[in-house]
């Protein structure tokens, strides 16, 4: 499970943001994660609420003390969910990929590039009413 | 203060991203040429690169890491043949990128021509993580089933060679190469299929040779641009 390496990475990015917005509390997270990007859904949603809040230095595994200042235990996580969609550079139509087969639905031809469905974004944070962790 | 919602709109891993295609940069520059080796455990990725190994012991000047939970058994099979560097990720599913390059600082020399990276036995979480390599190559043994590519559809997707293992042991399996092959090119059409048996040393002239143009085609296109 990398999930949580992945995690940390998305909440150290989360408390750059939140400190460049007057240090506030964060709400709510909004992720956006593709069928091709790698990452479990719910190995994500675990390891978010393993880690919001968390800057006890002893709970962190890697020892880096500064981790999720913003988040606390009660900050949701959104995960939308994108379709893998292709599209083939041979008739250049788009197809929305129920499976993993990577073929055109339109001509059959294999020759199809991702343009959607392997992303793990950031899309937005919501802040917390008046909430601040300056401290 | 009210609620506040802040558009972002970025790839969480874009460092990351950005981190291996610099050090790809430096490797083609150098004209070493980077192979990311990934399978499920015991596929025989580390009997691919002794027999790799061995033949170029002096012909090419290569290194190895490679990657394991723990122990650095596979390191010790390897060291007769070639510069070789443990990375040890201590429960770690996957190699990163920077453990890679604390791996590369370790090696006495960076390598000239190639250098190999042995993945943790795994066809998840490896297939997420970009080690700067210029190929990644995915081995399937003939005794873990011809199935195994559409249950791992990143991994095969994002894989440009498949190596076919063990295939002396085809006459007492129930694995069909041609499946396996209509499998992996369901998910990659252009899958390069090689198949191997290390232990009595078949398609490893086929795989040396594949590898070399592999690099010359790296080197043709560098020096173009
Ligand atoms: N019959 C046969 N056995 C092989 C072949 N290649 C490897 N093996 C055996 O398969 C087992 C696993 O091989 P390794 O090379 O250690 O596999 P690996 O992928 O490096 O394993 P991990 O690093 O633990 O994931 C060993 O017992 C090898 O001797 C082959 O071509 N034929
Ligand atoms: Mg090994
Ligand atoms: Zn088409």
């Amino acid at each position: 499970m990398h999930e949580r390496s992945l995690v940390r990475g998305l909440l150290r990015q989360v408390d750059q943001i939140a400190a460049e917005h007057d240090e506030a509390d964060v709400a709510e997270v909004t992720v956006e994660v593709g069928p091709l990007s790698g990452v479990e859904v719910d190995l994500v949603k675990i390891a978010f609420e393993e880690q919001c809040g968390v800057v006890d230095l002893a709970k962190d595994p890697e020892g880096e003390g500064s981790l999720a200042r913003s988040t606390t235990a009660s900050t949701r996580l959104e995960v939308l969910e994108v379709p893998l969609i292709v599209r083939c550079t041979q008739c250049h139509a788009e197809s929305d990929l129920s499976d993993f087969v990577f073929r055109c639905v339109s001509c059959g031809s294999g020759e199809v590039q991702v343009i959607s469905g392997d992303e793990f974004r950031l899309i937005s944070l919501t802040l917390a009413e008046g909430a601040n962790h300056a401290r | 203060m009210p609620a506040e919602t802040i558009a972002i709109d970025r790839d969480i891993q874009a460092e990351k991203r950005a981190a291996a295609e610099g050090l790809r940069r430096q490797f083609t520059e150098r004209g070493t040429f980077v192979v990311n080796l990934v399978s499920s455990p015991g596929s025989g990725k580390t009997s691919l690169l002794e027999a790799t190994c061995r033949r170029w012991r002096d012909r090419w000047n290569v290194a190895v890491l490679v990657g394991d939970l723990a122990t650095d058994r596979d390191a010790e099979r390897l060291r007769p043949y070639v510069a070789v560097e443990q990375l040890t990720t201590g429960g770690a599913c996957h190699l990163e990128l920077s453990l890679v390059e604390k791996g590369l600082a370790k090696l006495p020399q960076v390598p000239r021509d190639f250098l190999f990276i042995e993945n943790i036995g795994n066809l998840v979480c490896p297939a997420s993580h970009d080690l700067a390599e210029h190929l990644r190559v995915v081995c399937i043994s003939t005794t873990e089933g011809d199935d195994k590519p559409g249950k791992y559809p990143k991994m095969f997707r994002t894989s440009e060679v498949m190596v076919i293992t063990k295939t002396d042991l085809l006459p007492h399996v129930p694995f069909d190469v041609a499946n396996v092959t209509e499998d992996a090119r369901l998910i990659r059409e252009d899958m390069q299929v090689i198949e191997t048996s290390a232990i009595n040393d078949i398609g490893i002239d086929a795989w040396c040779d594949l590898l070399e143009q592999r690099r010359d085609a790296m080197l043709a296109e560098a020096s173009e641009s």
